[in-house]
């Protein structure tokens, strides 16, 4: 018999280009993700975030609030970015909402 | 750079957290629950009331605290390991005893009753005041002062910050699953905690000392 996975166990682990996606077992309908950038997160993020929700904090840290998908929350020297989806979506588009935000990242990286 | 408190509850008040539509607080890497302080007041107290006269006073006690020890871990555990507090804390953090003012400083900015660090030995006793404590403030609301400390959440939570800190290692991100737990809760010369005053009981404020057992 499997074991069930307890909240904070590892799922997965993602190369995306030059980051590190952590993906862990938060609840029988949610994973949550941790993005992880060597480099600083660019300034160049926040603003393309900012068409996507509502936007709180500092340029250092900072809220996403993207309504029905997830809650990103930037921490922008240390290159780390948490990502909790809402319950409302199943897991596979909680995946593919956090890699359309890793290839974000990437992009505003040279911005 | 010495823990400022103040630029602590600024961020953490920029952030805006709040409840969203599920009932959840989603912050510092964790779903917090949304609910009213006297709701959680209101099944500890109901808990503690049924057992009086019982005999069993004591044994409610230690599992109010025991939810404390559990909570601190979780939480302040799960706090010391976010993106937030990398953010806002650990810039500002020098040395180890940092942690816990830190800590203390995301207290205050979640309006948990607002904690000061009276005494702080690194490794020995930690000494926390608290003005308008939820819990005993739901208690003096509604039940008579008596001779029982009932501040059991905060409690839990003052031992839980120095065995996080100085039976286990926070600061070395361990994974915060059972087996540690136990660990940093079980082991030979843990740290516990004492409430020695509490409104509930009548006095001014509410103070609670973690020494190790």
């Amino acid at each position: 018999m499997t074991q069930a996975r307890k909240y904070g166990d590892l799922v997965d682990q993602l190369e995306v280009g030059p980051l590190t996606i952590v993906v862990r077992h938060s609840c029988v309908r949610r994973d949550l993700y941790e993005i992880l950038s060597k480099q600083p997160v660019s300034p160049a993020l926040k603003e393309r975030l900012l068409g996507r929700g509502t936007v709180r904090g500092s340029d250092a840290l900072y809220v996403v609030e993207v309504p029905g998908v997830h809650q990103i929350t930037v921490a922008t020297a240390a290159g780390r970015i948490v990502v909790m989806p809402r319950i409302e979506t199943e897991r596979p588009a909680q995946r593919a909402a956090v890699l359309a935000l890793a290839e974000l990242i990437i992009a505003t990286k040279s911005d | 750079m010495a823990i400022d408190e103040s630029s602590i509850v600024d961020a953490v008040a920029g952030l805006g957290i709040a409840g969203n539509e599920e009932g959840l607080i989603p912050a510092f890497g964790l779903y917090l629950t949304k609910h009213s302080a006297d709701y959680y007041n209101r099944i500890s107290f109901a808990t503690a009331r049924e057992l009086e006269g019982s005999g069993l006073e004591d044994d409610a006690e230690q599992l109010l605290v025991e939810a404390g020890h559990v909570c601190a871990f979780n939480t302040f555990g799960g706090i010391m390991q976010s993106a937030e507090w990398e953010a806002v804390v650990k810039p500002m953090i020098e040395t180890r005893e940092d942690w816990i003012r830190g800590m203390v400083g995301v207290v205050n900015a979640f309006g948990w009753g607002k904690w000061k660090i009276e005494s702080l030995t690194a490794n020995s006793e930690l000494t926390i005041s608290i003005d308008e404590a939820y819990e005993c403030s739901g208690w003096v609301r509604d039940y008579p002062l008596g001779a029982r400390a009932r501040c059991y959440l905060a409690t839990g939570g003052v031992a839980g910050l120095m065995n996080l800190l100085y039976v286990g290692d926070i600061t070395d991100r361990p994974k915060l699953d059972e087996s540690y737990y136990r660990e940093l809760f079980r082991a030979e010369g843990h740290f516990t905690a004492t409430e020695t005053k509490c409104r509930a009981r009548g006095d001014a404020g509410c103070v609670i000392t973690a020494r190790r057992a």
